[in-house]
C-alpha cells in the first residue's frame, strides 16, 4: 500500500489491463448472484478500482483500507465518493471490524511479498463470507523476507509458514517459474482448510478459481493475482460460460499478461489487419510477431495514455 | 462348570488399576467436584454461604461440606458402583461422569476411610476397612442343576445410619475422612511444598466455583479466586456463542496484561470446571494452519472456551478431567471458532510487533488504560457483536517511522576513524557515522 508513492496507479498499463479483465469476468459473476455487493479493497490515492467497480457493478458501499504512512486526511481528501469507508490500520484489523456477513467482492492488493497475515486475512474471510463473495488477492510473486529482501531457503520458509508449506516443498518451488504456483497451492489449500472446518457448522461453500494471473508492470515487480467465488452446491460455474475469456483461468497454470511496446501508428495499423490479414501485416516488417500475439491477448483491455494540459 | 475360566477381575489388581495414573492432587480436586456438583444442583449460578473445609495433614485427610449431600439411594445406586451404570439419570451440569472419582481418591490415599453424608431424608455413613473388603467374599449358588455353591469376591460396602456418637455433619452436606494413609501418600502431604501446590491447583482449577460465591479453605486458609481477565474498553474480546451437537459453546479471546508471558493462551471450562488451561499448543490450534507457534510477541492473547452441557458424556472431556479430548466431532467444531478468533487477535498483536523497540512499552501502556472483565462476567455477558474483535488503536506514524528508517552498523579501524572524526570536526563516532553517509549522498547526487 506504499506502492502509489513511486508510481501513480493511474498510468501502469498493465495494471489497468488485469483491471479491466477482471471487470469482465466479475460483470457475469456479480450479475449471476444479483443483489448489492460491497466492496473492500486497498484504494491507495487513486481508488482506481473503487472508481471502477462503483461505475461497471454499480458497488455503492465500499471500505478501503489503508496501512501506509498517509495521513487520515490526505486518503479523505482522495476518496472519490463520500460513502467510502476508511479503515486507517492493517488488514487483518481492519477485516475484524468490517461486516463479513455480508456477499462481498474483496480485492486485497498488497503491495509487498507473500507474508503470514495475508492468511490470517483469508481466515477471517472465509470463516464468514456467503456464497456469491469474490476474493481476490494480488501480491509480489517473489518468495522473498519482506524485510531484507533476501530470498527463503526452504528451511527458513517452513519456519515462517509452519504447516502452510507445501509438504512437497523443493528448492525449484522459489524460482520465477514456480513461485506463483507454490503460492497459488498455499492460498488454495488454506482456503479449502477453512472452508472445510466451517462446512461442519453451516452448509458447505465451495471455492472456484476465476484468476490465476502473473505479470509484470514495465521494469517493476513480478506480480500475481488470484481469487475466486464462493459457490454453494447449486452453484455451477460453466453456466456463466466464463470460457469465452481466454484469461478466464480455472487451472494450476497462470495466464500472463504481456504488453506490447507499440507507437500510435503502429496500433492504428494493427486494428487495420488483425484477425483477417494478420499474414499480410507481418509481411510488411514493421510489427514482429511476438507484439502481435501480446496485442491480440490485451488489445481490448489496453489503456492508451495521451499527454493533456491539466 | 470346569470349561469356565475366570475372567473376573480381582479387587487388589482393580485399585491398582484405577489408582495409578492420577496425581494426589487430582484425586483431591476429584473429591472437591462431588461437592461442587453439589453446590450446583442447590444453585447452579451462585454458591453464596457455601463452603468446603479441607484438612491435609501427615496422618489423614477430611473433606467436609455443606453442599447438599446425596441420598442413600444415589449411595447404593451409584456413588459406591465403580464405573457408572447406564442408566443413570445425568446431574444437570455436572463434572463427575465416570463414577470413579470418588472411589479412586479413596484408594489413592488410605486404608480406611469414612464417608458420611447428610440429605433432608437421609443420614448415614460408610465406614471401608480397604485390606478387609479387599478379602471379603461371598457364597452364591450357581443356576444349574446340582445347585453347587462357590465363594465369589464380595465388592459390596456397608452403610450404617448415623448414631450420635459418630455425626461429623450438623448442615446436610457431605464430610470425608482418610485415615491409616499409605506411606507415600504420608510423606507427601508432609511436605510444605505440597500445600502450596494444592492451593495453587485449586485456585486456578476451581476458580469459576470461587467466584461464584464458593468457600474453599485449606488447612484453615481462606482460598482466593485467581482467574483469567481480558480487556474490555478500547479493545473488545472476540465473543461467540451457539449450541453444537447439543452442548452450549461460548467462546471469548482477546488481548490481556502483559505481566505473566506464562499465563497467555488458551483456557478451557467443562461445565465450569478448568480443564485446559494456558494452553499454547497444537492442540488448541497454535502452529497449525494460519496460526503461528506461541512466541513472546503473542504473550497478551487469552482465551476462554466454555462447554457446557447437562448431558456430560457430551463434553469432549478425558477421564483424568486434565485436558480435551481433540479428536472429538464437537471438539473440532470448535476449533474452528477458536482460529477465527486467533486470527483476529494474533493479526493485531503481529501489527503490534512492527512497532519494534517500543512494542513493550505500547502493551504495557495498554494494559494501564483498558478496564478488565473476569471469567465469570465473560460467560454471561451479553454479546453485542458476534465474532468480531475490536483492536485498539495502534499509533500508525509510529509504525510509518519504523519502516521509513534503518539502522546502519559497521566496524572498522579505530585510528582511522578518530582520524576522520578529527578531520570532519564530528563530536562522537555516532555523528561521523551519519555525516559520512549524508557527504556520500551528496557527492553520488542521491539525495530526494
Amino acid at each position: 500500500m506504499n506502492s502509489p508513492k513511486k508510481l501513480n496507479y493511474e498510468v501502469r498499463p498493465v495494471k489497468f489491463t488485469e483491471r479491466k479483465m477482471m471487470l469482465a469476468i466479475l460483470q457475469r459473476v456479480c450479475g449471476y448472484f444479483g443483489n448489492k455487493y460491497q466492496y473492500i479493497g486497498f484504494g491507495g490515492l487513486t481508488f482506481t478500482d473503487f472508481k471502477l467497480f462503483h461505475k461497471e457493478l454499480h458497488v455503492d458501499e465500499m471500505t478501503t483500507i489503508e496501512a501506509g504512512s498517509f495521513s487520515k486526511e490526505k486518503i479523505e481528501f482522495n476518496s472519490p465518493y463520500s460513502f467510502i469507508k476508511i479503515f486507517m490500520e492493517g488488514s487483518t484489523s481492519a477485516l475484524n471490524k468490517i461486516d463479513l456477513k455480508k456477499k462481498s467482492l474483496v480485492w486485497l492488493d498488497y503491495d509487498g511479498v507473500l507474508d503470514d497475515y495475508m492468511f490470517d486475512d483469508i481466515t477471517l474471510l472465509f470463516s464468514k463470507l456467503p456464497e456469491g463473495s469474490i476474493y481476490v488477492i494480488s501480491c509480489n510473486k517473489e518468495l522473498k523476507f519482506s524485510e531484507t529482501n533476501t530470498e527463503y531457503t526452504t528451511e527458513q520458509f517452513k519456519e515462517k509458514f509452519g504447516s502452510l508449506v507445501p509438504f512437497d516443498l523443493s528448492n525449484e518451488d522459489f524460482s520465477g517459474l514456480n513461485n506463483h504456483k507454490t503460492i497459488r497451492k498455499m492460498l488454495l489449500s488454506h482456503i479449502q482448510k477453512v472452508l472445510k472446518e466451517r462446512s461442519g457448522i453451516e452448509s458447505e461453500l465451495n471455492f472456484h478459481q476465476l484468476f490465476n494471473v502473473i505479470y509484470r508492470e514495465n521494469r517493476g515487480a513480478n506480480m500475481f493475482t488470484y481469487g475466486g467465488v464462493l459457490g454453494g452446491d447449486n452453484f455451477n460455474p460453466e453456466e456463466l460460460s466464463l470460457v469465452d475469456f481466454d484469461f478466464f483461468n480455472p487451472e494450476d497454470n497462470a495466464y500472463k499478461i504481456e504488453m506490447p511496446n507499440l507507437t500510435r501508428k503502429e496500433v492504428e495499423l494493427i486494428n487495420s489487419k488483425i484477425h483477417l490479414k494478420e499474414k499480410e501485416l507481418l509481411e510488411m516488417n514493421v510489427i514482429s510477431e511476438n507484439d502481435l500475439e501480446k496485442y491480440k491477448k490485451s488489445y481490448k483491455y489496453m489503456p492508451h495514455f495521451y499527454d493533456i494540459r491539466v | 462348570m470346569d470349561n469356565q475360566i475366570n475372567g473376573n477381575p480381582t479387587k487388589t489388581f482393580f485399585i491398582e488399576m484405577i489408582t495409578r495414573d492420577i496425581s494426589i492432587k487430582d484425586a483431591i480436586l476429584d473429591l472437591l467436584d462431588n461437592s461442587i456438583d453439589g453446590a450446583n444442583a442447590i444453585n447452579p449460578n451462585d454458591y453464596t454461604g457455601l463452603y468446603i473445609d479441607i484438612t491435609v495433614s501427615n496422618d489423614g485427610f477430611k473433606v467436609k461440606d455443606n453442599c447438599g449431600g446425596f441420598t442413600l439411594e444415589t449411595a447404593k445406586k451409584y456413588a459406591f458402583r465403580f464405573g457408572r451404570p447406564d442408566e443413570m439419570v445425568h446431574n444437570a451440569g455436572s463434572i463427575g461422569r465416570f463414577g470413579v472419582g470418588m472411589k479412586r481418591a479413596l484408594f489413592k490415599m488410605g486404608m480406611n476411610f469414612e464417608v458420611e453424608s447428610k440429605t433432608d431424608n437421609d443420614h448415614f455413613q460408610i465406614d471401608v476397612d480397604v485390606s478387609q473388603w479387599k478379602n471379603k467374599k461371598k457364597t452364591v449358588t450357581l443356576d444349574n442343576d446340582d445347585e453347587e455353591q462357590i465363594e465369589i469376591d464380595d465388592w459390596n460396602f456397608e452403610y450404617q445410619l448415623i448414631s450420635l456418637e459418630t455425626v461429623n455433619l450438623e448442615e446436610n452436606g457431605t464430610y470425608i475422612a482418610v485415615s491409616n494413609l499409605k506411606k507415600e501418600v504420608s510423606a507427601i502431604f508432609s511436605d510444605p511444598e505440597f500445600l502450596v501446590e494444592l492451593e495453587n491447583d485449586i485456585e486456578r482449577f476451581l476458580n469459576f466455583s470461587l467466584e461464584k460465591g464458593l468457600i474453599i479453605r485449606l488447612n484453615g486458609k481462606e482460598l482466593k479466586k485467581r482467574g483469567v481477565v481480558l480487556f474490555n474498553e478500547q479493545s473488545k474480546p472476540y465473543m461467540y456463542e451457539g449450541i453444537i451437537d447439543g452442548v452450549t459453546v461460548r467462546i471469548s479471546a482477546g488481548l490481556s496484561h502483559v505481566g505473566e508471558p506464562k499465563a497467555s493462551g488458551w483456557y478451557i471450562y467443562c461445565n465450569d470446571r478448568l480443564v485446559v488451561e494456558e494452553n499454547k499448543y497444537e492442540e488448541t490450534g497454535w502452529g497449525t494452519s494460519n496460526i503461528p507457534k506461541w512466541h513472546p510477541d503473542y504473550v497478551m492473547f487469552k482465551g476462554v472456551v466454555f462447554l457446557d452441557s447437562e448431558d456430560t458424556i457430551k463434553l469432549p472431556l478425558t477421564t483424568t478431567k486434565k485436558g480435551i479430548d481433540t479428536t472429538s466431532e464437537l471438539y473440532k467444531k470448535v476449533l474452528f471458532f477458536m482460529r477465527e478468533a486467533m486470527s483476529s487477535v494474533l493479526g493485531f498483536l503481529k501489527e503490534v510487533r512492527k512497532l519494534g523497540s517500543e512494542a513493550n512499552d505500547y502493551r504495557k501502556m495498554l494494559g494501564e488504560q483498558e478496564a478488565n472483565i473476569t471469567v465469570a462476567v465473560l460467560k454471561t455477558a451479553n454479546i453485542d457483536e458476534e465474532r468480531l474483535f475490536i483492536s485498539p488503536e495502534i499509533d500508525l506514524d509510529t509504525i510509518a517511522d519504523k519502516k521509513s528508517h534503518v539502522r546502519i552498523a559497521y566496524n572498522v579501524d579505530r585510528e582511522l576513524a578518530s582520524k576522520a572524526k578529527q578531520h570532519s570536526e564530528c563530536s562522537s563516532f555516532k555523528q561521523l557515522g551519519e555525516y559520512t553517509f549524508e557527504y556520500y549522498l551528496k557527492m553520488e547526487e542521491l539525495t530526494n
